[in-house]
């Protein structure tokens, strides 16, 4: 048989498209899968102010105390299950029953990246950028201002999903999964803390190699293992329960809610319309806002940012105040959700707490807040701004 | 066999031992107590022409704080070269601690909010001992923002003063290995500095440059120097802003120390 | 020979094209199934091939089958795949009996060889578990189902006696308009090959990869898409039976310009219901709270569905092809070129 030119011709452009489509292909990393291990965090840091050896002395410590991606391991002291840390870890499959492994490179680490830093394949893409949990700071909690989350905040974020951003909700996933992933996260923010010391300790500190394991225990893992069982433990000074919701049924009632709380609003005492605009739309004074993971991106120049993005794996990043005319609520929208939100202030961002802390007595009180609950949410449902 | 003026004598001799007994322990305890410590003192000099301080730019209740001349506080340098506001501190793990020092020492570490800047620009706070409490002297709301590493972060809001909620106190629980920086949400030229240790001994220059950490204990004590422009404050003396000293009995100088003036450069 | 009808052999036997649409259209199917593995990440619900869990493929207990759904994915996809290499193999051998036409034959053992090497390499990506075999395995996919598609059309019987419904061939067939048409033809069919891989680079993702890749491809997804619709119309504009076209090509157009616009649909509603909203829409469009929802129905159909229309698409596109550059030459062949 002899193939008319057409078909030649046809096959040429098929065989070009395909080569192509190889040569992409190639080109963002085709071939062999190296081995899953923990990148360093080297955020902020001139690569090359950490020498090979102080990298290794990091790792092996790391490794000694948290095991690997495969195979975690949680050191005296910290109260994580290691059951479902072994669901959530490893690579991704099942058994004939069903029984999961690789829990997190399922569901999480496109965005969350393997070490829990936010920066995963899918990140550059998202506005806001997923989690970093190497800090131990988490935005939607119930806890006052300074603690960290307790695991029912975890659990709410979950499950509920992010409205507005990327995350998803993980209410399909059956519940011990779920807390699977929740213990895992854990474990990789309070290894990230550890990481963070471990790093001051190493490079900026340049103590002795390898580095005194009692000290690193003693200095940092467990203050902060301390301080994820601080709130746990003493929910009643830590934990904020929003009390019960004044009756606002009959409409009067309501009325006066919402111009009491646009009277706070506006107040000298909380500075809201500093960030979020007299009317309410995130159109404040304050235009150039960072949240705490892209501050350090932020040089007091334009030539010093250009000059430290090298050091950053994602891009700066800038955080737009809630324009509550929007009705779209990262935490939530729900009257239980706003109060939460003004009481403890959203963590790792400028938004403040209003509400009391021990030590703190803050601007507002419960029923204050209340009010300015009342007044958001009127924005969010489109009432128009009262003169 | 004891006669009565046998027992008298054995008697004033007994009290006679034991009194040079007690004298035996008390006195070198009393030499131990004022011998045992020592102060360090020094002065740092910025080795240059004094930069001038830029003006920063203040955009938020200017109808308050514009009328301030409110400028960079990262480099002061006093009208003879003194470098104020570098933190000099212990750096050896286990240090002893003077007993007399926890009773002249005050119990809050106060940090103010007054026009429109923090006062004072660098503080230290031995946190078993001391509590850090911070006011707001201004008529406009302030944020107290800081984030040590593996303590809890904080993210105060104070109302406009005079009023109430104008003042907070908190808690540090964990010694910082260099000072943490504190930031105002509101008005983002406020910045100060504050290092939370498990001891006393840190000393901030003043205007002057002069500085003094007071009852250490005598022995080998290695120290670090920072600053907020350089971090850790090298010399050619000392790497990494370190140096190991022995501390003797009474005053140890270490006299003037020249910094060159490309270590602050930003 | 050329213009003869299929000989007397050929015409007992039609079961060459009757098997050819039966693997096509199970091949579809299959392609949904490998999808519906990806978007559920079951991709590793079995550990081991060609066995499951040790059994035989075909022995597996159905109760264990049904019971656990990753494990549902992923048996079922290895179950058509096996049915579609068995119809694979007798079609080649259908052809080999009664084509006369020994390029089709030879095809026809291309077509097994590519669907024995689909079926090795989906099993290579569980044995080794390794996600860029999957990537391959997703990229590969499609041009076996164009083979096989493509196997439809050369068994068909208006390719082999060239009979064309509707027109005969008129002048618009030749010239510089059909070049031009052809050549966008192709160029569509190559773009929807080449948005295929970008898509393939979107799903199977390593934890290594860097962001930055990701968001190289989904431009190019996006811009190469946005360039795919605008081709496809003009296409479907240029290709209309009042223009002189045959109805065959008029009408493979049309299913484009059909099915394009849904396929950007679908790839809109992908990204939504995996990654959200993005904030330019509820800033400047329309502020709705939306929540993606793992594992949601919506987000595994709507992102399923659109790697099976791809395929489809690039079907299609194939199909056009062909019949655009036959349809083209009925004139200017002698004897022997079939």
């Amino acid at each position: 048989m002899a193939l008319g030119s057409p078909f030649r011709s046809a096959l040429r452009v098929a065989l070009a498209v395909v080569l192509l489509a190889m040569g992409l292909v190639a080109a963002s990393g085709c071939g062999r899968t190296p081995p899953i291990e923990f990148p360093l965090n080297l955020e902020g840091r001139e690569p090359a102010s950490v020498s090979p050896k102080q990298a290794a002395a990091i790792r092996q410590a790391l490794t000694e105390l948290f095991g690997t991606p495969n195979e975690p391991r949680v050191p005296d002291g910290v109260p994580l299950d290691l059951k479902r840390l072994a669901m959530a870890a490893g690579a991704v499959g099942g058994d004939a029953q069903g029984r999961q492994r690789g829990l997190y490179r399922r569901h999480c680490v496109t965005c969350h990246g393997i070490a829990g830093d936010g920066a995963g394949p899918a990140a550059a893409v998202l506005d806001p950028y997923p989690r970093d949990y190497r800090r131990g700071i988490f935005k939607y909690t119930s806890t006052r201002s300074g603690a960290k989350p307790i695991r029912k905040d975890l659990q709410r974020t979950l499950y509920r999903g992010v409205p507005g951003t990327a995350m998803p909700s993980f209410a399909h996933l059956p519940s011990e999964q779920a807390e699977a992933l929740i213990d895992y996260v854990i474990y990789l923010a309070i290894r990230g803390e550890t990481e963070l010391y471990l790093l001051q300790l190493v490079v900026d500190e340049q103590s002795y190699l390898p580095p005194d394991m009692d000290r690193v225990m003693e200095e940092g893992v467990l203050p902060v293992v301390e301080s994820w069982l601080l709130p746990e433990r003493n929910q009643q000074e830590w934990v904020v329960t929003p009390p019960p919701r004044p009756e606002v049924d009959r409409p009067e009632v309501l009325a006066a809610s919402i111009a009491k709380g646009r009277e706070l609003y506006l107040a000298k005492d909380s500075q809201c319309v500093k960030c979020h605009g007299p009317e309410g739309d995130g159109n404040g004074e304050e235009k150039e806002l960072y949240d705490d993971w892209n501050k350090p991106k932020k040089g007091v120049t334009p030539e010093q940012t250009a000059a430290l993005a090298r050091l950053f794996k994602l891009p700066l990043q800038r955080l737009r105040p809630r324009d509550f005319r929007k009705g779209v609520f990262q935490g939530g929208s729900g009257p239980a959700d706003l109060y939460l939100r003004i009481c403890v202030g959203i963590k790792g961002t400028p938004m403040p707490a209003a509400g009391p802390a021990p030590g703190v007595p803050g601007p507002l009180k419960p029923d204050e807040i209340w009010h300015v609950v009342d007044y958001v949410r009127s924005l969010a449902a489109g009432a128009p701004t009262p003169q | 066999m004891p006669s009565r003026i046998g027992r008298r004598r054995f008697l004033e001799r007994s009290v006679a031992s034991l009194g040079a007994m007690a004298a035996a322990w008390g006195v070198p305890a009393v030499l131990r107590a004022s011998a045992a410590w020592g102060d360090l003192v020094g002065r740092f000099v910025y080795d240059g022409k004094a930069p001038e301080r830029k003006k920063l730019k203040v955009d938020k209740d200017v109808d308050c704080c514009g009328k301030f001349d409110i400028r960079d506080e990262s480099l002061m340098v006093g009208p003879d070269g003194g470098l104020a506001n570098v933190f000099l501190y212990v750096r050896s793990r286990k240090v002893s601690i003077c007993p007399e020092l926890e009773a002249s020492l005050p119990k809050q570490v106060k940090l103010d909010n007054r026009d429109c800047i923090f006062v004072p620009h660098c503080l230290s706070i031995w946190y078993p001992k001391q509590e850090f409490y911070t006011v707001n002297s201004d008529p406009i709301a302030q944020n107290i923002d800081f984030r040590p590493l593996g303590d809890l972060p904080a993210n105060i809001i104070l109302s406009p003063a005079p009023g109430k909620n104008v003042d907070a106190t908190w808690k540090f629980n964990k010694s910082q290995l260099v000072p943490v920086p504190i930031a105002c949400n509101y008005h983002p030229w406020e910045s100060a500095f504050i290092l939370p240790r498990d001891n006393p001994y840190v000393a901030i220059s003043a205007a002057d440059g002069t500085f003094r950490i007071s009852k250490l204990p005598v022995g080998k004590i290695e120290f670090q120097a920072w600053h907020e422009r350089s971090g850790y404050l090298e010399t050619p003396q000392w790497l990494r802003g370190r140096f190991e000293m022995d501390i003797r009995a009474g005053v140890n100088d270490l006299g003037t120390i020249k910094l060159a003036p490309d270590r602050f450069e930003r | 020979m050329n213009r003869d009808p299929s000989s007397p052999l050929d015409r007992r036997f039609p079961i060459a094209h009757l098997l050819a649409w039966v693997t096509a259209g199970a091949t579809f199917p299959l392609i949904w199934m490998g999808g519906f593995v990806t978007t559920y990440r079951a991709g590793m619900a079995v550990p081991d091939w060609p066995s499951t869990f040790g059994y035989n493929l075909f022995l597996y207990p159905l109760e264990s089958w049904l019971s656990v759904f990753d494990v549902f994915l992923e048996h079922s996809h290895r179950l058509i795949a096996a049915s579609v290499g068995f119809l694979t193999i007798a079609l080649s051998a259908a052809l080999w009996l009664g084509d006369r036409r020994r390029w089709v034959c030879w095809l026809g053992v291309v077509a097994v060889l590519g669907v024995s090497f689909q079926g090795v390499l989906g099993g290579l990506r569980v044995i080794a578990d390794e996600r860029v075999l999957a990537k391959v395995h997703g990229c590969t996919a499609p041009l076996v189902f164009a083979c096989l598609a493509s196997l439809v059309t050369f068994t068909s019987a208006a390719w082999r006696t060239r009979r064309d419904s509707g027109l005969p061939s008129s002048a618009a067939q030749g010239g510089n308009a059909a070049r031009c048409d052809r050549l966008i033809s192709v160029l569509i069919a190559a773009a929807i090959y080449l948005q295929i891989v970008a898509g393939s680079q979107l799903r199977h993702l390593t934890p290594h990869e860097h962001a930055f890749w990701f968001a190289v491809w989904v431009w190019i997804h996006v811009i190469v898409g946005i360039l795919l619709l605008l081709g496809i119309i003009a296409l479907g504009v240029r290709l209309r039976v009042g223009r002189g076209h045959a109805a065959r090509v008029a009408r493979r157009g049309r299913l484009l310009v059909g099915l394009m616009p849904l396929q950007v649909i679908l790839g809109a509603a992908t990204w939504v219901t995996n990654y959200g909203l993005p904030v330019w829409f509820t800033e400047n469009v329309w502020e709705v709270e939306y929540t993606v929802v793992a594992g949601g129905a919506w987000q595994a159909i709507v992102t399923t569905a659109h790697v099976a229309v791809a395929s489809l698409l690039l079907v299609i596109a194939v199909s056009l092809v062909l019949w655009q550059v036959r349809l083209t030459y009925v004139e200017t062949e002698a004897c022997g070129d079939e």
